[in-house]
């Protein structure tokens, strides 16, 4: 099985998005009952909100440039995996009690596919070896004798 | 010359990081100041600088992976032109005097590469075609 890292980072930004959202909720609605026009002006919580939620934006695209990327070279850079590592190291010291850890477990995913080629471990029965390839636009298995 | 999106998103991320930190310097050293474990779950001021300021890091995750893959690939997906565009747009909304425009142009533009390929304008095509692939090393 192909290692899922983009998907990952899309489940990431999903579950920050909710999991923002359901934190403030009462900022949430502050804002929908002013008007999301020029909404964050002055106000230093929905300020923090706004930041907070805003992150799931890049995290997001991540992985959709990491899926697209993934799909078609079967693997990904070793160092997006330690820059993501040492950055969300930094946020999670920073703030403990956050998502960090999971930007954390994410780059380490990362350094793992970039250092098996994108191969997942190889299932019974699975004659890909864990690596499907949509190079040329249609899934290809690739087999490789061990 | 290859369009470097990559390099653009790095660049954005560099750019937003510097920013917030000169614009909020003194907000800075408190953090550093206090300690700076635990420090961004304190009071809403420095949470809301936190926040602002780490935002520039996964722009430049996001820079380090489309930079590597238009090196190999010769393009960026257009996808994620469109989501960029639409989530800058409802952040530009939201604070129409922040650098919510400069996401959008970047988005924008990571449009037209994904749609022309990666390639650059006909004038400045080398004999890549403007792109140089390191597919093969």
């Amino acid at each position: 099985m192909r290692r899922r890292i983009g998907e990952l980072w899309i489940a990431f930004a999903v579950i920050h998005f909710v999991g923002v959202t359901i934190g403030g909720w009462s900022t949430v609605q502050d804002v929908f009952a002013d008007g999301p026009i020029n909404c964050i002006h002055g106000d230093v919580e929905r300020d923090a909100f706004f930041g907070w939620f805003f992150m799931g934006v890049p995290i997001l695209t991540t992985g959709v440039v990491t899926r697209w990327a993934q799909r078609r070279t079967g693997t990904l850079p070793e160092s997006m995996g330690w820059i993501t590592v040492v950055a969300f190291g930094i946020g999670a010291l920073v703030a403990p009690l956050s998502g960090a850890w999971l930007g954390i477990a994410l780059g380490i995913g990362t350094i793992a596919v970039s250092r098996h080629q994108g191969r997942g471990p190889q299932l019974p029965g699975d004659p890909s070896d864990g690596f499907v390839s949509y190079e040329r636009g249609e899934p290809r298995h690739e087999t490789t004798h061990r | 010359m290859r369009r470097r999106i990559g390099e653009l998103w790095i660049g954005l991320g560099v750019l937003h990081l510097l920013l917030i930190m000169v614009m909020g310097w003194s907000e800075f050293r408190d953090l550093l100041g206090d300690g700076y474990v635990n420090a961004g779950e304190t009071d809403a001021e420095r949470q809301a600088f936190f926040w602002l300021l780490y935002l520039g890091v996964p722009f430049i995750i996001v820079g380090v992976v489309t930079r590597w893959a238009q090196r190999r690939l010769g393009t960026v997906p257009e996808s994620m032109g469109w989501v960029s565009l639409v989530c800058f747009l409802l952040g530009a909304l939201a604070v129409p005097a922040s650098g919510f425009w400069l996401g959008l142009v970047l988005a924008g533009y990571g449009i037209v590469v994904a749609r022309t390929g990666g390639a650059g304008t006909p004038e400045s095509l080398g004999s890549g075609g403007g792109i140089r692939s390191k597919a093969h090393g």
